[in-house]
């Protein structure tokens, strides 16, 4: 078994953490950090496999994932700072507005 | 792929680093702790991908996630009030062990996918010899804008798209 298996359980692992932070955490502002960290274990096995299959596609598509990211946090943060300004909390078992 | 002794050696070190980092993210109390640990994730996931000879990648890595991104947290963190976001987690041990239970499982599936089955597909030309010979960011660059130019414009459009609509929903109302 060659070290890119490990280094893809690494991004499993990653990922997991991620995951479980997204249901375990209450905090908006956490919640989108384990979401950057979710978007960053799969460019870490885009980079694992482009290495190990010896094409670029892998390290291209990384290069588009990481604006996505970008944007994705800048809106959202607007998205909480501004959600703070009118409810003063960013616990999102507070924010449920639509729940009847 | 081989790694050499001192390689695999730093392969541990820095994936020891990026999952303490992942971890403290999700377990601090403090929110400043968890960007902070935040961080510690980025930049050993910039270390690796320059290990694995995607030295542009890392660098990049380093700039936008460890700079831009912790940065804007920080930011937020600091508009909202540092101290006021502490402990605002309600204490849920049952849903909580039932998250932690799934994590687990969804290690367990992926975990044995990745360590049992080998890295099939067709092996492409970019050896990390000719890597090394024409340099990561002049192929990056060659790739980039020849086949991969329309993407690559429209990432620059998402990127203006994500400004505006920061710019639009963080402007407070009675100015607007």
């Amino acid at each position: 078994m060659s070290i890119a298996n490990y280094l893809l359980a690494l991004a499993a692992i990653l990922f997991c953490i991620g995951a479980v932070g997204v249901l375990v955490r209450r905090n908006a502002l956490i919640i989108s950090m384990c979401i950057e960290m979710m978007l960053n274990a799969v460019n870490l096995t885009l980079v694992v496999l482009s290495r190990q299959l010896q094409v670029l596609d892998g390290q291209i598509f990384v290069l588009m994932v990481i604006p996505v990211a970008a944007a994705e946090v800048a809106v959202g943060l607007a998205i909480i700072v501004s959600l703070f300004r009118n409810k003063e909390t960013v616990d999102v078992d507070d924010i449920a507005l639509l729940k009847g | 792929m081989e790694a050499t002794l001192f390689e695999t050696i730093l392969f541990i070190a820095f994936g020891v680093v990026a999952v303490a980092g992942a971890l403290s993210v999700i377990l601090a109390r403090d929110a400043v702790y968890s960007a902070l640990g935040l961080l510690a994730n980025f930049s050993a996931l910039g270390a690796l991908y320059i290990m694995l000879s995607a030295e542009f990648l890392g660098i990049v890595q380093w700039i936008v996630y460890s700079g831009a991104i912790v940065v804007l947290f920080l930011f937020a963190l600091m508009l909202i009030g540092g101290r006021k976001v502490i402990d605002q987690d309600s204490f849920r041990p049952f849903i909580n062990w039932i998250a932690v239970a799934l994590g687990l499982l969804l290690l367990g599936e992926v975990g044995y996918l990745v360590l049992s089955a080998g890295i099939a597909g067709q092996v492409g030309t970019i050896t990390p010899e000719v890597m090394a010979e024409t340099g990561n960011v002049q192929m990056l660059g060659m790739a980039l804008f020849t086949d991969y130019l329309l993407p690559f414009e429209l990432a620059s459009v998402l990127l203006l798209v994500g400004i505006v609509g920061a710019v639009a929903i963080g402007k407070s109302r009675r100015q607007a």
